[in-house]
Formats: structure tokens, C-alpha cells, sequence
């Protein structure tokens, strides 16, 4: 335990050497226009009035949290706290505060900052996706010095620090928020990270000038432009012409873009795609139906490997390298678990990805009593995830493998998420494709805070399945100081999802960005990443 | 003309919340907004939290009265997304809406009344043959292709014009042109065809035995009367359309209009702001059609009784 401390402790004394370095090295210049298809949600520039991960896009450049990711290694590095120390096996989490750190309007950064950015996080009127685990986790936070503070948790959590980097929790300047009120803060935001926002058009754009010197990077561009364009060919027609510098290109576009003479960013890992067997679902549920051919009796084993076999027949069904080459137009590699990438180290070394072979489905299927398909229909759910259209054309492909393959009747139903939704935790005798961002080290260090919302039987939208051994392992985890440790345990979970069949592995793929190579010369943004953000890591074009 | 008047009030009035109804009942079978808002993260209890804050967790029928009740004293409501008044947000965009239409409406009058004109007094000819076939594929072709198009070729290859956004005169430009593109291929059509009505009437043989000059006889003497169904034509479908239909033109050009508004309220599911939206939407569309009959009311006694 003590070692664990001493060592994040350490980390956090050495890192702020490299990143001054860093900063005495380059000098911000020329702009760069990214094109995104909405700013942010609410375009309210506070962290607990915007939601999820693409609502912090628009606030990342100008607030920092306590703790950084660092890009490249994934490990914990400084932003607002120097260092920090885990106490009481994770109950406790003290952070002592970088001293000398202005906000944009020249206030002085302190202990007051963060406590009153929490409360403005869990307040009612916060909208934050991470409201309802700051309120469940952090019992208080105690200022015991201007510049130090302790979080005091409601139970022991050693991935602290992991939801402090994914919680999009900035901290705000207090005196200004007492200065200016919410209202004209939220429009005028300061903050301390490496851009100050000098305009702001309301569903058009955003713009940002760097922060030199910046305590902790060295922003690339000196001036940053998120530039709204709701349209995906209407981004890359005006990448085309010199408007936009760099975009998110949905895969159906990827061709054209080559076509254009453009340059793709590939950032590898950033979604692993998944087809979700529904109901799955432990059997205290009152929806719990054993009669689903995939889910099978718990209480007999003869039926959970029959229940088996059928899994793996819908997964030996599909050719997940056709997927690839015809909805990811060839981007991206079979995934080995429905989340973590394959490259990732939260894989175990030998676990493979499930091959194709119609044959050998076809007699599993009729060794565990389906030879003619099931007795009823499938529901094939086609659900597009906002910004992800290519999730139903996955769902239809792998309908029409399983039409063809092991003669399945399947009714397709195209829905929207937002109707799917508010029904997720009832009856789920059907299927459909469910996409995770690449777990991997880089973009998430600590993936079971991710979990929490998509793998555990506690989860509001579990996309896999209920399973105790899995809860099991994912208490471990957040007791296990060790990192070590804690990897083997996620490769423990892999394992169990893998060879359980328990989710149709599809495939991990890249998100791909078109940029004018004139502008940007490189952009290197974390594997796993499926947003475009961290834009001070962008390099401008000589 | 009192009665008349009263009666029209009283037909608009039902319309608007006919129209109010349908799109509270129909914004409430897209999905849930909570589901979009709370993010994955969100526990039962605070997606019910968020529920009660918007009012989402009364019966539908509740849900109505209070909307009712609301939109009787002037409020529509509060954007669950921004949290700010609805109808200021739809007011905010407007500007950006009427500036589309304006040109819009020039553009299209600019180019399909001549063309019109032209194609009806040379009929047969290449400009007539031309202009027919452009009829044809002006009603045909999509406005969210033509759009496309049209960036691709004036933005990326020429690059003459912005490819989006808002900010000069010709940003507004392509837009405009996206918008008006069906209305263009509509008017020149009718122009035509009302120009060869008139051009074959009793009249205007008689101006050209008169030896009038040729372009005083289309201008002067048929013109004029040939714009009277086109300029009705106008007033109702166009000025209209234009108001309203420009969610796809804002859409692919990026033009922070009331129909950019409407399609981000519907993609997030935020009722209140697509109430507003379509409400405003629909208060001009009934206002231009209430305008025109009163118009005609006062015009033509017939059309009083």
C-alpha cells in the first residue's frame, strides 16, 4: 500500500519536469479548425451543465481537473494537484494542490476551487454524467490547507483517480462564479487549462487562444476553431475546400475521403463492436426467461451448455473479417472480448478471436436441439448509436449470417436508442449491436469504471450479461492496489466473457479523421480515443 | 368583413392548437430525453430525479394540461437541454431563418420570372426546352443533394462561395438557392404556362397588330396579368416554404436557423424546444395564409359571403 503511494507520489513530482520542457520548446502558432457535428450539448461552458464525453469536448480545452492521463503511457499525471497520496486502502484520496496557478481572469488557484466545483457537480441543477457517482462516492471533501485537500469516499475505491480523469470534472474559479453569477460564467467560462475561449457562436462555433505559458503543455496552435457542422459530407466538403482542418469521417465516407487527396488519422481501439445476446439476465429477475435458447436454465447444467453451444454457433456463424471489409471498409481487426481491444494487456496472452466455420455452427445448433433454428423468431434490433449509424448495418449483416447459416427466422426492427432506452431493463429475448469505446490502458486506466455502466449485473445498461463471476472479479478490482494485479484479474474477466461466448465479438476499429496535411503535421491523440479532443496535442504544419 | 375576419381568427386559432397538439403527442413517441441526457452513467434514481425536474414523470394526459396551460399565457416551456426559455432560443434563430428566406425569395423571383417569360415567348425554342426540362428536374431533385452539390462544386471546386455557416451576405448565398431551388423550377413553370395563356388571348394579338414592339407587348400587356396567379402562387406556397422549409438547407449548410433548431431539439429529444420550434413554424405559416385571405376577403365580396 505504502509503496503504491510513494510511487504515484514520486510520479507526480517528476512529470511537471518534462512537461516545463515541454513548453520552453515550442511556441503556439497559426489555427486549426476542427469540424464536429455539435459543439458540446448544452453549450453551456460549466462541466456540470454539459453531459457525457462530447459535451466536455468543448470544456477540455479550458478547465483541467486534478489529475491528467498521460497520452502516451496512460499513467496519472499532474494537473492541478502536484501530487497525491491514497490513504486508508483507498477510503481517503489527499491531494496537494499546485501553488502559483492562475484562471484566465488572474485569480489564484486553491483548495476552495475544487470543493466548490464538486458541489456545483453534484448540485441539483447539474446535468453531469458523473453527478450520480460523485454523489454516491465522495462522502466529503475537507480543506486542510489552501492547498490541500482530502476526498473522504463512501467506500473504499483504489480507481479513484481513474474517475477523476473520465469524470469531466474541471474545476472552476470560485471567486469569478461569486463575481459574475452562474448564468454569465457559464457564457463566459474561465478556467485554467491551455485555452481561453474568446468567442462564442451559439451553434456555430467556438474559439479558443492559447494560454502561454501554460503550466503544465504546450498547445500546438495558437488558435483553436470547433466549428459546428451538423452534416458528415457536408464536414469533409469543407475540409475539402479549406474551411475545417481535421474531422471525424464516418467509414462509408473513408473512400471519398482518399479520393480527395486528403490524410486519414487512424486512432486504433477507439470502438469495440459487439453483438449483445439479451436476456442474459440473472434469474432473480422477475424478466428472467430460461426458455431463451442462449440464455438456458442456471439450475441445469445440461441446459447452460446447451445454452453454450448455442452461443458459440452465432458466433462461429458470422465472418466477422466480412464485417470488416464491407461496413469498416477494412478498418479495424476481430475483437477477442466485447471490450477491451485486442491489443490491449487487459487481454490474456493465447485468447483468440472466433473464427468462421457455418459448418461446425450449423452442428452445434443441432447438437444443443435447434437443427431447424429456434421455435420463435429473433427480434434483431437495428439501433443506431447518435454519431455510430454503422451499428445497425452490423446488426443486419449478422442477421443475414444467421439466416443463412443456421436457417434462423429473424425480424428486424429498426429503433432509436432514445425509445430503446427507458425499456432496457425489461424482457430481453432479442438481440442487437452494442458498441464500447476501446478499453484499453491509454484512453481508460482504470476500465471498471466504464464496467460499472455496461458489464455488471448493477449496471443501468448492461450490454452483455449478468454473470456473479464477473461481479466477483470487478470487486476485486476496485480493492486491488496492485496494477499488476488488477490486470491479471481484468484478463481473469476477459476470459470469462470470451470463452463463455457470452456476446457476438465483432470487431475493434479505428475512429478515422480527415485533416489538411498543410495545417496539421501530426496529431497524436491516445489509442482508444473515440473523440476528437486534447487539441494542444496537435502539431501545426510548418 | 367583421364576421369574415372573426371567422378566419377563429379558424387559425384552432389550427395552431390542432398543430400544438399533434406535435406535443408526437414528440412524446420519439423517445425519451432522459435516456439521451443522464448519459451511461445515470442510476434509476437519478434518471427519475431528472424525470421529476422536467415534469416527465406526470401522466401523459397531465403532462398535456400543463403544456395547455402554458402555451394558453404565452410559455412554451423551458429547453430541457439549455435549460433557457424555448421561444427565446426559436426567436434568437429567426433572424437567421429570415435571412434565407428574403434572398431566397429574391433569388427564386430573380431567376424564374424571366426565364419564365422568355420560355413562354420563344416557346419551342432551346431556353423553352431548357427551361421545361429544368421544371422537371428542379421538382425532382432532392434539396439536400442539390445542396451537396452545390458545395462541391461553388465551395470546393470553384471556390467562389463559403461552403457553411453564417457570418457575410454570401454565406447566405447557396443556402438560399437550396431553399428556393423547388420553388424556382414551380414559378418559372407556371409563369410559362400562364404567359402562353395570355400571350394567345384576344388582347395582345391585338397590341401586336397595333405594331406595338415585341418587348412592350410580353412586359407591359401580358406580363401583367400573367403574374396574378403567380404572385398568389407565391404568397401561399413560397413565401411559406420558405419560412418554414428551410430544416434541410440549415441542415447541410450549417445555418443556425429555426430549422437547424428544430432537427437538434428532435435528435435530443427535447420537447419543449421542438414545441416551440414547430409552433413558431407553424403561427407563420397560419399568420401568411390568415394575411392572404383577409387580402382577398377585402378584394372580393364574393369570397366574404
Amino acid at each position: 500500500m505504502r509503496r503504491v503511494a510513494i510511487f504515484l507520489s514520486l510520479l507526480g513530482l517528476l512529470l511537471p519536469v518534462a512537461t516545463s520542457a515541454q513548453n520552453a520548446q515550442r511556441q503556439p502558432t497559426g489555427t486549426m479548425t476542427v469540424g464536429l457535428s455539435a459543439l458540446a450539448t448544452a453549450e453551456a461552458w460549466l462541466p456540470w451543465l454539459e453531459s457525457g464525453r462530447e459535451g466536455w469536448l468543448g470544456l477540455e480545452p479550458v478547465y483541467e481537473s486534478l489529475v491528467g492521463s498521460d497520452p502516451k503511457t496512460g499513467n496519472f499525471i499532474p494537473q492541478l494537484a502536484e501530487r497525491w497520496v491514497m490513504e486508508d486502502e483507498g477510503r481517503k484520496w489527499r491531494f496537494f494542490l499546485k501553488k502559483g496557478i492562475k484562471f484566465h481572469d488572474g485569480t489564484e488557484f486553491s483548495a476552495a476551487d475544487v470543493v466548490y466545483s464538486h458541489d456545483g457537480m453534484v448540485a441539483d441543477r447539474s446535468v453531469s454524467s458523473s453527478k450520480p457517482v460523485l454523489k454516491a462516492l465522495v462522502g466529503k471533501i475537507e480543506i486542510v490547507s489552501p492547498y490541500e485537500v482530502v476526498y473522504h469516499l463512501t467506500q473504499q475505491d483504489v480507481t479513484f483517480l481513474g474517475r477523476v480523469v473520465q469524470g469531466n470534472m474541471g474545476i472552476v474559479s470560485k471567486a469569478y462564479h461569486e463575481k459574475v453569477g452562474e448564468r454569465e460564467a457559464a457564457a463566459k467560462p474561465i478556467g485554467t487549462g491551455p485555452y481561453r475561449m474568446i468567442e462564442h457562436r451559439r451553434q456555430q462555433s467556438v474559439t479558443y487562444e492559447a494560454v502561454t505559458p501554460h503550466h503544465n503543455v504546450a498547445p500546438g496552435f495558437k488558435t483553436v476553431v470547433l466549428r459546428r457542422v451538423a452534416d458528415q459530407s457536408a464536414r469533409l466538403a469543407m475540409l475539402r475546400a479549406g474551411e475545417i482542418d481535421i474531422t471525424e469521417i464516418p467509414f462509408k465516407l473513408k473512400r471519398e475521403t482518399e479520393a480527395a487527396g486528403l490524410k486519414i488519422l487512424r486512432v486504433p481501439g477507439a470502438a469495440v463492436y459487439h453483438l449483445q445476446l439479451g436476456g442474459q439476465l440473472s434469474p432473480k429477475r422477475e424478466q428472467f426467461d430460461k426458455s431463451v435458447p442462449w440464455a438456458g436454465d442456471p439450475d441445469d447444467a445440461a441446459s447452460q451448455e446447451r445454452a453454450r453451444k448455442v452461443r458459440m454457433a452465432l458466433n462461429l456463424a458470422v465472418d466477422k473479417s466480412a464485417v470488416i471489409r464491407a461496413i469498416f471498409e477494412g478498418e479495424g481487426v476481430p475483437s477477442i472480448t466485447p471490450y477491451f481491444p485486442p491489443e490491449s494487456e487487459f487481454i490474456a496472452p493465447g485468447l483468440k478471436a472466433v473464427g468462421y466455420d457455418p459448418k461446425e455452427a450449423k452442428r452445434l445448433l443441432a447438437e444443443a436441439g435447434y437443427a431447424n433454428g429456434f421455435p420463435r423468431e429473433i427480434e434483431m434490433l437495428l439501433m443506431p448509436w447518435p454519431g455510430r449509424a454503422e451499428m445497425a448495418d452490423v446488426a443486419e449483416v449478422v442477421a443475414g449470417f444467421w439466416e443463412k447459416n443456421l436457417g434462423l427466422k429473424i425480424k428486424r426492427r429498426p429503433i432509436d436508442w432514445a425509445t430503446f432506452a427507458p425499456n432496457y431493463g425489461a424482457s430481453r429475448k432479442m438481440a442487437w449491436v452494442s458498441w464500447a469505446h476501446g478499453f484499453n490502458p491509454r484512453a481508460f486506466p482504470d476500465p471498471i469504471n466504464g464496467m460499472d455502466t455496461w458489464l455488471l449485473s448493477t449496471s443501468r445498461y448492461n450490454s452483455v450479461g449478468e454473470f456473479p463471476p464477473v461481479d466477483a472479479l470487478a470487486s476485486k478490482i476496485r480493492g486491488e492496489t496492485d496494477r499488476a494485479k488488477r490486470v491479471d484479474l481484468y484478463r481473469q474477466m476477459g476470459k470469462i466473457l470470451n470463452e463463455g461466448y457470452h456476446a457476438v465479438t465483432i470487431a475493434s476499429v479505428p475512429a478515422l479523421y480527415a485533416y489538411n496535411a498543410k495545417r496539421i503535421a501530426s496529431y497524436p491523440l491516445p489509442p482508444g480515443e473515440a473523440y476528437i479532443g486534447g487539441y494542444h496535442l496537435a502539431v501545426p504544419a510548418q | 368583413m367583421l364576421r369574415f375576419t372573426l371567422s378566419r381568427l377563429l379558424q387559425a386559432a384552432v389550427t395552431l392548437w390542432m398543430v400544438a397538439t399533434i406535435v406535443f403527442f408526437l414528440a412524446r413517441l420519439t423517445g425519451d430525453p432522459v435516456a439521451l441526457l443522464a448519459g451511461e452513467n445515470a442510476t434509476a434514481e437519478y434518471e427519475a430525479e431528472m424525470r421529476r425536474r422536467f415534469g416527465l414523470d406526470l401522466p401523459l394526459w397531465q403532462q398535456y394540461l400543463v403544456f395547455l396551460k402554458q402555451l394558453s399565457m404565452g410559455d412554451l416551456g423551458t429547453s430541457i437541454v439549455s435549460g433557457e426559455p424555448a421561444m427565446m432560443q426559436v426567436l434568437e434563430r429567426w433572424p437567421a431563418t429570415l435571412e434565407i428566406a428574403v434572398a431566397g425569395v429574391i433569388i427564386t423571383l430573380s431567376l424564374a420570372l424571366p426565364i419564365g417569360v422568355y420560355a413562354a415567348a420563344n416557346r419551342g425554342s432551346w431556353l423553352d426546352t431548357f427551361a421545361r426540362a429544368f421544371a422537371v428536374l428542379g421538382q425532382a431533385v432532392p434539396a439536400f443533394w442539390v445542396g451537396l452539390i452545390f458545395i462541391l462544386v461553388f465551395a470546393v471546386h470553384l471556390g467562389w462561395l463559403p461552403a457553411g455557416g453564417r457570418g457575410t451576405i454570401w454565406h447566405v448565398i447557396l443556402p438560399a438557392i437550396t431553399t428556393g431551388w423547388f420553388a424556382v423550377a414551380g414559378i418559372m413553370r407556371l409563369t410559362r404556362s400562364s404567359m402562353l395563356e395570355v400571350l394567345a388571348s384576344e388582347y395582345v394579338k391585338l397590341a401586336r397588330a397595333k405594331g406595338l414592339p415585341a418587348r412592350t407587348v410580353i412586359w407591359k400587356h401580358a406580363f401583367r396579368n400573367a403574374t396574378i396567379p403567380v404572385i398568389t402562387f407565391t404568397a401561399l406556397v413560397v413565401l411559406a416554404q420558405f419560412l418554414t422549409g428551410s430544416i434541410v438547407a440549415e441542415t447541410v449548410f450549417s445555418y443556425p436557423g429555426v430549422g437547424s433548431l428544430v432537427i437538434d431539439a428532435l435528435r435530443k429529444r427535447d420537447f419543449p424546444q421542438l414545441q416551440a420550434a414547430v409552433f413558431f413554424l407553424s403561427m407563420l405559416y397560419v399568420f401568411v395564409n390568415l394575411g392572404i385571405d383577409l387580402v382577398y376577403g377585402f378584394l372580393d365580396p364574393r369570397i366574404r359571403s
